[in-house]
């Protein structure tokens, strides 16, 4: 009984089909993910709380439970929890050289891993989005035109986090042994953005996401806020998609020369 | 296609710390034991062929190819690390087909592979548990199972008995001896070196990072610098000294009729009180002298092993010699 001998080499697309289906089945074990599947969970319990309260005004609370604490909180940490760790758990857990071994490009391995985070995270932070808006909104009996597109708009917005975001984490995980601090730092500079001054606020992902809601953002009112003017979405969309594409790159730079010796790392 | 694995020159270095230094060798299809202490650099030198590191200097070729080209390279390779670790949460079954899918096959041709490796290494009744409950031997045999499951030609084995039972460990080397005379390269590392000498063609000797003989363990042997003592009685004319196991009744007699017959130059009685181990500086005088006794004294011999011709022999031979010039 003799082992099959091997194929010729897959093309690049289906190397990284292979290494998606495995990561996607890996993602969505509750014991690897279960913090992303609770940060879900949040802004759907919040959405649910403000929706049982008479009183609140639930078009007002969208961009608060939307901006601040779904794209904020959910798919901020979300993100960082399911993209840092594709390739450092993969370290830690010494599991990383079978795929190394494998007649794969690591670009192959890099946009497989990546891809499986996106649609995860987008699947969960999405569904997320998706109840929070009918939750506050409420489901018409017949879907205008109007909620279809604040609510496609609305996707497309986690969407974009998720894949810019993801790189970001993505590359974190593969730069540094220990992920959080660099992501702690991240998380101060995004959440203290609106104090920057207007030059610096445009190395912030959260401005770009503020111009894509479907509901305008409250101007900031704090006494050290500064005001700029929110950038074009279509400039937001291309200056994330820029940042998803630097972020890859360097991720498949750094990967190209990736040596497995465990111990180090 | 080049049919050997080819070391030029090769040295890995981490920071200041030297993995392998000038290592230059080439490995014939066959099994290869690679035999040295903790920290000679056996893994290093196994990641470097499997690509997983790059050399610092020198080049390696696998086959005719390198492993900067991986898409070419990795499907002739097949390697069992030392690492103790899989993807957790999932069976046997899915972690062998969905390595498979990495080579290219199918989905069918992936589960076909999966179910076949697995059954060559005994998990076929365990295909479908989870890994997280395997015992430490069925891990190892699931490692040799991922490391065979595509048909390499090449098959690096970085401890692959650990954790084997006795029965378990016989299959194993008897797998990678049907893999070399298919015409495979197998290189072995392993603590367990009568299990290396048993299964080897050949070996190759590591120390400190350095290679320190290769080849067929007897030329090895002939070759090898001896310890002081014996090279003192080799500088007086006589024939090469050997060491040899005699299992029997009665050792304490035997050793002092050898000292006064003038066969031994060391005698070591066994703990079990069963039989002695004799060094001696000419082997020939030694079993005239032996066969002597046993007709005249009526000594009982269970069995004569002759020791050094051993790895184990060879390779205390080789780390006791001397440091070469570096």
């Amino acid at each position: 009984m003799d082992a099959m001998p091997a194929p010729s080499p897959a093309p690049f697309v289906r190397q990284v089909g292979a290494v998606f289906r495995i990561e996607v089945s890996r993602i969505m074990r509750p014991r690897h993910s279960l913090p992303a599947f609770l940060l879900a969970a949040l802004p759907v319990g919040v959405a649910a709380a403000v929706s049982a309260h008479v009183t609140l005004d639930r078009g007002g609370a969208f961009p608060a439970v939307f901006y601040n604490l779904l794209l904020g909180v959910t798919v901020f940490f979300g993100c960082a929890f399911i993209f840092t760790k594709l390739f450092r758990a993969e370290i830690l857990e010494r599991t990383l050289h079978y795929y190394l071994l494998a007649p794969i490009r690591r670009e192959a391995l890099l946009l497989g891993k990546y891809a499986a985070g996106v649609v995860v995270s987008w699947a969960l932070f999405g569904g997320a989005t998706v109840v929070a808006c009918v939750l506050l909104f409420g489901l018409p009996a017949t879907l205008p035109w109007e909620w279809t597109a604040s609510l496609l708009r609305d996707l497309g917005t986690t969407l974009l986090a998720c894949v810019a975001y993801g790189a970001v984490f993505l590359l974190f995980g593969l730069l540094f042994a220990n992920p959080i601090l660099p992501v702690a730092g991240l998380l101060a500079w995004e959440g203290l953005h609106f104090l920057l001054p207007p030059t610096l606020q445009a190395f912030s992902v959260r401005y770009y996401l503020g111009a894509l809601t479907s509901v305008p953002l409250p101007v900031p009112d704090g006494p050290f806020a500064i005001l700029v003017r929110s950038p074009q979405p279509w400039v937001s969309v291309l200056t994330l998609l820029a940042l998803t594409v630097v972020g890859l790159a360097l991720g498949a730079w750094r990967l190209r020369r990736l040596e497995v010796r465990y111990t180090d790392d | 296609m080049n049919a050997e694995i080819r070391l030029d020159d090769v040295s890995k270095f981490y920071g200041e710390v030297m993995g392998v230094n000038g290592i230059t060798a080439t490995l014939e299809p066959g099994v290869t034991g690679l035999v040295g202490p903790n920290g000679a650099g056996k893994s290093t030198l196994m990641s470097l062929i499997a690509g997983l590191v790059r050399p610092s200097r020198g080049r390696i070729d696998v086959l005719g190819r390198s492993a900067e080209h991986p898409r070419l390279f990795a499907g002739d390779v097949g390697y069992c690390a030392q690492y103790d670790a899989f993807p957790p949460g999932i069976s046997a079954r899915q972690f062998m087909a969905g390595s498979l899918r990495l080579y290219g096959y199918t989905a069918r041709e992936a589960e076909e592979g999966a179910t076949i490796a697995l059954e060559r290494v005994g998990l076929g009744d365990a295909a479908d548990r989870r890994i997280d409950v395997y015992s430490k031997g069925m891990r190892q045999a699931l490692k040799v199972a991922r490391a065979i499951g595509h048909g390499p030609r090449v098959l690096l084995l970085d401890e692959p008995l650990n954790g084997l039972d006795p029965q378990a460990r016989a299959e194993a080397t008897a797998l990678f001896r049907a893999f070399a005379d298919d015409g495979a390269h197998v290189l072995i590392s392993s603590h367990i070196l009568h299990e290396v000498d048993a299964v080897s063609d050949r070996v190759v000797f590591l120390d400190g990072g350095y290679l320190v003989a290769s080849g067929n363990v007897a030329e090895i042997r002939d070759e090898a610098p001896m310890d002081a003592a014996l090279a003192a009685d080799a500088a007086h004319g006589q024939t090469r000294p050997a060491r040899v196991s005699i299992r029997c009744d009665r050792g304490a007699h035997v050793a002092s009729r050898l000292f006064a017959l003038d066969a031994a130059t060391e005698v070591r009685l066994h703990d079990d009180g069963g039989g002695l181990s004799v060094r001696t500086s000419d082997a020939d005088a030694f079993f005239l002298t032996l066969g002597q006794l046993v007709c005249s004294d009526g000594v009982r011999i269970e069995g004569v092993t002759p020791v050094d011709a051993s790895v184990e022999a060879v390779y205390a031979d080789l780390v006791s010699a001397p440091a070469p010039e570096r």
